[in-house]
């Protein structure tokens, strides 16, 4: 019994699922119920941490439960953002352009999260 | 592709055929924040690099920081954050089947557009006489 039921012609223009759709819609979400429990915290920490400058925003980030919460922020927000952004690009461009911006968009979020967690530790480390 | 397609009707629902609505633009407004918001972390990870590499780099900033350019950058991320959060939470309810009449779908959309903004001007209240106060 034939379990293919595509036509010759729609598997030579490749078109059809990817199989990653689902992970990608669930990966999307947890990433978004771990930054909708961040980002209050992150909100909170920048304002009580702003009167007191850079001395302020530094004890903010050597305490461990600062450090914990810009950690997991940076992490769940490059994740979701890239996630993002990839959905975006895969929406509006197509070829070359489109795996040109799929490439910027991982490279910048890999390069910044990585600039955010060094700095981060650097500082918790330094406490 | 389409380039010698003829007929003149709209083929699909494109942007400048459709009379707007408030999910159309909370729609539209939900993936201009998330790309705005990719941006604001690039501006977040500069500015712990610049918090990590001492009070000297940071001296020299923070005339920028504690100005009313960065009060503003506060009340544009904060606002726009707080936008795409409520607006995330509402996708995440909308996916479980609920709230997805037109009218009660169409009334949220307003609701947390003017939610957000009013949120954002409180915090940034409270941080700049704060901030003003130390």
């Amino acid at each position: 019994m034939a379990t293919d039921f595509r036509t010759p012609m729609s598997r030579v223009k490749g078109h059809g699922s990817a199989q990653d759709g689902t992970h990608h819609y669930i990966a999307h979400r947890v990433s978004a119920i771990i930054l909708a429990i961040t980002v209050p915290l992150l909100i909170w920490g920048i304002m009580a941490s702003a009167p007191g400058g850079f001395d302020g925003f530094v004890e903010y980030i050597e305490s461990t439960f600062g450090a914990l919460v810009l950690l997991t922020f940076v992490t769940a927000a490059f994740y979701h953002g890239r996630s993002g952004l990839t959905e975006s690009i895969l929406d509006y461009f197509q070829g070359g352009k489109r795996m040109a911006l799929l490439l910027v968009a991982t490279l910048v979020s890999i390069g910044f999260w990585l600039l955010a967690v060094l700095s981060i530790l650097r500082i918790w480390l330094g406490a | 592709m389409g380039s010698n397609w003829n007929d003149k009707r709209p083929m699909s629902p494109h942007l400048q055929v459709w009379r707007w609505h408030p999910t159309m633009l909370s729609s539209i407004l939900h993936r201009a924040s998330g790309i705005a918001l990719f941006l604001a972390m690039i501006k977040l990870s500069i500015f712990i690099a610049v918090l990590a590499a001492g009070p000297g780099t940071f001296m020299k900033y923070s005339s920028l920081f504690y100005s009313p350019i960065g009060a503003f950058g506060f009340f544009a991320a904060v606002g726009i954050l707080v936008y795409h959060l409520m607006n995330g939470i509402r996708h995440m309810i909308w996916d479980s089947g609920r709230l997805l009449a037109p009218k009660i779908a169409n009334g949220l959309s307003i609701a947390i557009i003017i939610a957000a903004a009013i949120i954002a001007v409180l915090l940034t209240y409270i941080l700049v006489s704060s901030v003003g106060g130390a």
